[in-house]
Formats: C-alpha cells, structure tokens, sequence
C-alpha cells in the first residue's frame, strides 16, 4: 500500500519538466546568469560566490521550479572548442537563451556570427528565444537599443518564435526575474509543438 | 524467452491494486483452508469468528491453539503468495503490512471495537514477520538467478 500511495503522491504534485539551453560567447555571463537565476527563485540558496565562477568547461546543470514547472538549465561552455557541442543539446531543449557580453564591442561580430549559425539550426526551429544584453552594470556598455539591430538582422532566421530581449546585470540580479518569467509563459505556449520531458 | 526478463518500474496503480486484492483474496482463502482444518480437529462450529473475532486468539483450550497454529501456518502459505503475486524482495515488506493493516480494519469492523486483545497483536506481528522474511528470501532465491546475456544465452548456457 505504501508504493501505491507513494507512486499516488508523487503523480499527482509532479511538474511538467522543460530544459532551457543557456547559450553565448565565453565569458558572457551565462553561468553567473545561471547562478543569479537559482538565488532569484530558489529559497535559501545562497549561490556562488561571483568571483569563483571560471570558465565553464562542458556544462553546469541548474534546476529550479517557478510558476508549477521545473526548468532544467543546462549552462554550456561558450569557448569556441565547445561551441561543436551545442548542437547535441538542441533536440531536447524546450527554450533558448542567448546570452550577450555587451560591454564587448571588440567581439559583437563573432557573438552574432555565433547567434546566426544557432538560430539557423532546424533543431531549434520555434524554440522561444531569451536575448540577454549582459553586464549592463558596467558604465559605458552598449544598450538594448544598439544591440538589437545588430541582431535584427538575424530576422529571417529567427523565423515565427516567441522572441524577446531585455537588459540584465546578472552580476546583480537585475533583470533576472523578467526574463525568466517570460520564458516560462514562451514556453507554456510552445509546449503544444514540443511537449514537458516524460517524467519516469 | 528462457530465463529473468526486465520490468519497468513505472508506478503502475492497476497492478498495485490488484496484487493487493489478490494476496487479500489468497490469504483469506488459505487461512479459511486450515481454521476448517483446525475446527475439525477441535470439533468446534465453523464459523467466520475464528477468522475475524479476536477473542478467538487464545491458548485456554484446544481450538484456540489450533487456530493460533492454522494462523501461523497460514503466514508461510502467505510467503508463497508474497512470492507467486508480488514477486519483488523490496516490496514484501510493503504488501505484508498492507496485509495486515486491512485484517485490522475488518477485524475492527467485524467485532465493532478495536481489538485491545494482546494476543492478537502479537499473532499478528508474529505472522507478519513470518509473511515478509518467507516471502523475501523466496522472491530473493528467484531474483538472484543469472541474467541472462546476448543471442547465446537464450539457446545455451554459456560458460564463459
């Protein structure tokens, strides 16, 4: 009776589970982005420490649960020797986010070459799509409104998905909220084309 | 297919509920099996008092050992229905006290009061703890058997 009322539970306050690729250039800001999400919606977490969070290498896995659904983060290094493994991820991803270092002028172009050769993937094809303009604590940084069209003019291959971009500083939890949030109601509509991960 | 084949382990409700209803049925009809033996020997009436009221439970006469010793003996045949229905070492445990909670209930329900007889407690955990060891060594011999691995396997024993 036990292992049935347990299995009863369990089924009935299980959450749909969706997996949430965080995507960028090294040294972008995606896993203290990753970090910011975790302190922002997780009770007593605490987060690491921002000066000890280094070059990602492979991936960091993050899960949190907001508004009745669990998202599985997967943080994957941003390095151009890691960039290969991306694509490995797409299939089972249900949203995408992008996360740009806008105080980097001297490396928007390689950011947005990096951006077109994703979003073009077939793999992703409708996937919501969450454009973070990074670093915007920093003073003289580039705006959403200069970062956009540079971005914009991956029009075409963004093709008809839910889209959005905002400014964060996940250095200081700002924007961080948003952003998620939005993902989540993104994917909630898109779950129709790419249904919850099968719990087991 | 010769031999061990793998199960999901999904929580599945309907074979949960029905291995609970089956080892209900199973065991209430061993246990009324050997208490018609048991009446027999005695000579006493059969009647369903000596499965259900708990003031049957007692060591004064003959008819009441003999159906202390058919309720005892019913906890290994319960072993083998452990072992027949649910078949996993893990979940002995589980349904054997499923088994007795529900024998509760009907006994509670039976006699309109809750049974406060000390020898019924302890037959029951007596027979419990018989019921889960039995059907867990039982269900453990048929789990420790060898897997059996590739094309080979399912024609030859390989010895390799």
């Amino acid at each position: 009776m036990y292992t049935l009322m347990h299995g009863f539970y369990k089924y009935m306050t299980q959450k749909d589970d969706y997996c949430v690729v965080i995507l960028g250039l090294d040294n972008a800001g995606k896993t203290t982005y990753l970090e910011a999400a975790k302190t922002t919606f997780t009770r007593n977490y605490k987060g690491l420490n921002p000066s000890k969070i280094t070059t990602t290498v492979g991936l960091n896995i993050g899960t949190i649960d907001v508004q009745g659904v669990r998202l599985n983060f997967w943080d994957l290094g941003g390095q151009q020797e890691l960039q290969s493994l991306w694509d490995k991820y797409y299939q089972e991803s249900h949203g995408v986010i992008y996360v740009i270092d806008s105080n980097d002028r001297e490396r928007m172009e390689e950011s947005k070459a990096i951006f077109d050769k994703m979003i073009k993937n077939e793999l992703l094809s409708g996937v919501p799509l969450l454009i973070l303009a990074n670093k915007q604590d920093l003073p003289d940084v580039m705006g959403v409104r200069e970062i956009k069209p540079v971005f914009q003019q991956a029009g075409a291959l963004i093709g008809r998905r839910d889209c959005l971009t905002i400014p964060v500083s996940a250095l200081h939890g700002e924007g961080v909220d948003e952003g998620i949030k939005w993902l989540v109601e993104a994917i909630k509509r898109h779950a129709v084309v790419r249904p919850p991960r099968e719990n087991d | 297919m010769k031999g061990g084949t793998f199960r999901n382990t999904q929580w599945d409700p309907t074979l949960l509920s029905s291995q609970i209803v089956s080892m209900q049925f199973c065991v209430y009809f061993t246990l009324g099996l050997l208490v018609f033996v048991a009446n027999k020997l005695s000579g006493d009436n059969y009647s369903l008092d000596h499965l259900f009221e708990y003031h049957e439970i007692h060591i004064y006469d003959m008819g009441g050992r003999l159906v202390i010793c058919a309720f005892v003996l019913n906890a290994f045949l319960a072993s083998l229905a452990l072992w027949c229905i649910v078949r996993r070492a893990k979940l002995c445990l589980d349904f054997s006290c499923t088994f007795h909670v529900l024998h509760l209930l009907i006994c509670w329900w039976y006699n309109r009061s809750f049974p406060a007889n000390a020898s019924w407690w302890l037959l029951n955990v007596i027979t419990g703890t018989i019921m889960c060891i039995g059907g867990e060594f039982l269900c453990l011999q048929t789990e420790m058997k060898e897997i059996p691995v590739g094309y080979a396997a399912l024609n030859q024993k390989s010895d390799v």
